[in-house]
């Protein structure tokens, strides 16, 4: 490839569009805490309590869905050389409709209310029906055909399948929808979410940041070809499987999808190990949680499926739940932010920076500075203890539930507060450019 | 002439840094050989801003041979492989 370049710093949005997803969704994440303890052992009861569902879902989308779409608007130009452009301030309408329509979906089932139920289907429906929208054309601008930017198109048609079973069960909320199997639509919604918009993301991500951020070997050009496709496949026939109600095609993919997110996890543990540099680096131990719970996860789902009486059912599905939503989800993308966080800043800062004559450009400070390892391993224990007191929860509800949305709550008011560390040195060398650009 | 820069077993950041402070030393006729392992699109953009010209070849996927040079520099572009 040759000049000129296919990204155009213009094109791209201001720092302040990513950085708003970034430091909204901790607070979604310690709302789920306040959420926890409000109710405690009550959401343990079962799946279906509408607070269970509250938290669930301010977790999926007011944490992991908001970082994961500010985060692909902002890594595509890293990763692929192309930016999203920031037409109409598409990505700022994309996060407010996202914001409002978290909060209502979850007022919606606290209240049992069918007008906010509506206006959570128009801002959710709208919010990630503009994202996905935006993220098309994007990748079909994209000139460099990598196995991230195949992924993502995966976990985009993943996505695009969540929402819509998602919409489909508000619906149901609001008027029945006549034959429609609530249950069976409910594990489509949570299995495609999970494991396919969530899981595929991570992956396509996890090829190219791994090895770029955590300087491992590269995944083997087999896993990166096969592993993705393979896994998409398998959720297909899974969905198939599951409406037709044919058991061995259901259970086949189901074990198939497991080793599947095995073999990754283990791939990844496997690489990070073999590391050339062995400095401590606090997002390479957010995803080793991440790997080690996806791990557990599967394992324990293939050990349950052929000897029943180890975990009960009832228990199952709340540690699984934890497993892949928390103990996975929550750790890989608190892990990810300590890099994109800093790293956007220094990039916007670097541009800055450079657009000045030389004699007036400054020396920019190394990225690790902006927010030191040790005030984030803080946070890191902090993770850990809410872990494990979830797990105590799901065990015993009574005496850890609300301990545990404590430990929620504090850990993610922590990420939120390193985060708003980072903002704060990107500005004060943000004003320090301004005024050197002005100074005569 | 030929200045190689090996920037593949570092962090990002980190090749960004690399490879802008050695731009500053490039003298007429001089041009820059980077080693990276991965396309790093986000430089394009500023060392072009900043008066310079590249050429990237995918040597693997997980190798990439990055040239750089001044804008106008003949001398220095006839020299890229």
């Amino acid at each position: 490839m040759l000049s000129s370049a296919t990204l155009s710093l213009d094109q791209a949005p201001p720092i302040s569009v990513p950085f708003r997803f970034f430091l909204t969704a901790p607070l979604f994440a310690a709302l789920a805490g306040l959420l926890l303890i409000y109710y405690g052992e009550t959401l343990f009861v079962s799946r279906w309590m509408p607070g269970t569902l509250a938290l669930v879902h301010l977790l999926t989308i007011g944490f992991l869905a908001m970082v994961m779409c500010g985060a692909m608007m902002q890594m595509l130009p890293v990763l692929a050389g192309v930016s999203v452009p920031n037409v109409l301030t598409v990505p700022s309408i994309i996060h407010l409709l996202l914001v409002v329509g978290t909060g209502s979906l979850v007022a919606g089932f606290l209240y049992t209310d069918s007008n906010v139920f509506i206006f959570a289907m128009v801002t959710l429906g709208g919010g990630f029906g503009l994202f996905i929208l935006l993220i098309t054309v994007t990748l079909l601008r994209v000139k460099v055909k990598n196995r991230t930017v195949k992924t993502m198109w995966l976990a985009l048609f993943s996505l695009l399948v969540t929402v819509i079973l998602g919409l489909l069960l508000v619906q149901s909320l609001i008027s029945p929808v006549d034959g429609l199997q609530v249950a069976l639509i409910t594990n489509l919604h949570l299995t495609w979410g999970l494991l396919g918009w969530v899981g595929l993301l991570v992956i396509g991500v996890a090829f190219q940041v791994v090895p770029m951020f955590q300087i491992t070997p590269e995944y083997s050009q087999n896993t990166q070809r096969l592993l993705p496709v393979a896994l998409l496949f398998l959720l297909l026939s899974w969905s198939i499987g599951a409406l037709y109600q044919t058991s061995l095609v259901t259970i086949l993919a189901e074990l198939l999808l497991m080793m599947g997110y095995l073999l990754f996890a283990f791939n990844t543990l496997r690489l990070q190990a073999q590391r050339k540099r062995k400095v401590s680096d606090i997002t390479l131990l957010f995803w080793r949680v991440g790997m080690v719970s996806t791990t557990v996860a599967a394992g324990l789902f293939v050990l349950n499926h052929f000897s029943s009486e180890l975990i009960p059912q009832s228990k199952m599905v709340f540690l699984m739940g934890s497993l892949f939503i928390i103990a996975f989800g929550l750790s890989v993308v608190n892990g990810m932010l300590y890099k994109i966080v800093p790293f956007l800043s220094w990039f916007h800062l670097q541009q800055r920076n450079l657009a000045l004559p030389r004699e007036k450009r400054v020396k920019l400070p190394n990225m690790k500075t902006a927010l030191p390892d040790r005030i984030a391993r803080k946070q890191l224990i902090a993770h850990l203890i809410m872990l494990a007191l979830l797990f105590g929860a799901i065990f015993w509800p009574q005496w850890f539930a609300r301990l545990a949305g404590v430990a929620l709550f504090i850990s993610s008011m922590m990420l939120w507060w390193n985060l708003v560390i980072v903002t704060k040195s990107y500005r004060a060398y943000a004003l320090k450019l301004r005024r050197r650009a002005t100074d005569a | 002439m030929e200045h190689p820069l090996d920037v593949s077993q570092l962090e990002p950041p980190e090749p960004m840094e690399r490879i802008l402070g050695k731009l500053d030393e490039l003298k007429a006729g001089d041009f820059l050989s980077v080693t990276h392992r991965r396309e790093p699109f986000p430089l394009y953009p500023l060392i072009e801003q900043d008066g310079f010209r590249w050429r990237c070849i995918e040597e693997s996927p997980a190798l990439f041979r990055i040239y750089i040079w001044r804008v106008h520099d003949l001398r220095a572009e006839q020299l890229i492989p």
